[in-house]
């Protein structure tokens, strides 16, 4: 009771975001990866693999982002990666 | 010219028996002549929904294999005007039936009828093949939540691929007051991921569990706002242009200081 009484003030005084923020990330992430047939361990060796890829050519700084979007029904690839000449004259 | 419609969802448990009955009745008493198929075989349920499971002598399997007539199978219900079940049989399995059974029990059925309702088992494999083979549209039920709406943008993919016109949504056990405070995915957010038309919102209401308690569908009850929710549903199914409602909540001070102390239950207003 008590506890409940405080999550509700938590909720009047914080930042407070619904829990129906995460279900539409969750739900948007699920599907492209059910229409991908590609499941979330597939997709991180697959990042992994295009890592090692690139790292052949120029060093890659972190952070880096790599995401799946879909728009217009299309599902695409997103990736930025911070990279500089391997041999950097500093 | 009749028309078949398949009320689909993937997943199990979101209401497909109770639309499925509830559009129904609601068909039969805009003067249409209805016929409700359960092709959960197996799994018979929409027969105590409707309250006409004393009633069954035949069912759809013996049909199909041809021990009775297609007449004999139909129960008609009583206090509506137009409206048969035909029933599953509870003893057999999806297999006992195919696609073209199906299709060709359709269509016979569309001769003498304006509308064939198919209520169609959980899942995506057999039983779901049967219902979809004679249908001509699809209406999707969905719930606010992940795996309901997850199962529900597989199931418009399938249909679609079926060769059938993109289904329409009906977002069934919505609640208002948690939409209200960001707890539940709202009809837009649903609307963004789905992709396809909505036809109907029902909100969550404990009068469904009385009326399924007492296998007398709420479309048969004019003082029930759910009921009056699919008699909307089934006037835009024939085509009529009816905004759908927000189920927005009293937003008055007290009102909301009330429902924020758990005081007063949210109250929806239509």
């Amino acid at each position: 009771m008590m506890r409940n009484l405080m999550d509700k003030v938590a909720t009047l005084v914080g930042p407070s975001r619904g829990s129906k923020e995460d279900a539409k990330q969750r739900l948007k992430v699920v599907l492209i990866h059910d229409q991908l047939a590609l499941t979330p361990g597939a997709m991180d060796q697959m990042k992994a693999e295009m890592l090692e890829v690139v790292r052949r050519y120029v060093v890659v700084d972190e952070p880096v982002a790599f995401e799946l979007r879909k728009e217009d029904g299309q599902v695409s690839i997103v990736s930025q990666l911070p990279v500089r000449p391997m041999h950097a004259r500093a | 010219m009749a028309t078949c419609i398949v009320v689909t969802s993937g997943k199990g448990g979101v209401g497909k028996t109770t639309t499925s009955a509830n559009l129904s009745t609601a068909l039969a008493l805009t003067g249409k002549k209805v016929v409700v198929i359960d092709a959960d075989i197996g799994l018979r349920n929409l027969d105590v929904v409707l309250g006409l499971e004393n009633r069954i002598v035949y069912d759809l399997v013996q049909v199909v294999e041809g021990t009775c007539r297609l007449k004999q199978a139909l129960i008609r219900d009583k206090r509506v005007e137009g409206l048969w079940l035909l029933p599953a049989a509870q003893t057999r399995d999806k297999s006992a039936v195919s696609p073209d059974d199906m299709k060709a029990l359709v269509e016979e059925l569309k001769e003498d009828h304006d509308y064939v309702i198919i209520d169609c088992p959980a899942g995506i494999e057999q039983g779901f093949k049967n219902s979809i083979a004679g249908a001509d549209r699809a209406l999707i039920v969905t719930t606010p939540e992940v795996s309901a709406i997850r199962d529900a943008d597989r199931v418009v993919g399938l249909v679609e691929s079926a060769g059938l016109p993109a289904p329409h949504l009906i977002i069934n056990r919505y609640r208002p007051s948690m939409v209200q405070r960001g707890d539940m995915l709202d009809r837009d957010d649903i609307l963004e991921i789905l992709h396809i038309p909505l036809i109907g919102i029902i909100p969550e209401s404990e009068e469904v569990v009385v009326s399924s308690n007492r296998g007398q569908p709420l479309a048969l009850d004019d003082a029930s706002p759910t009921g009056a929710a699919y008699r909307r549903i089934v006037r835009r199914i024939e085509g009529e242009d009816l905004p759908i409602p927000s189920f927005e909540l009293d937003s008055g001070f007290w009102a909301v200081f009330k429902r924020w102390m758990g005081l007063a239950p949210a109250r929806e207003v239509a």
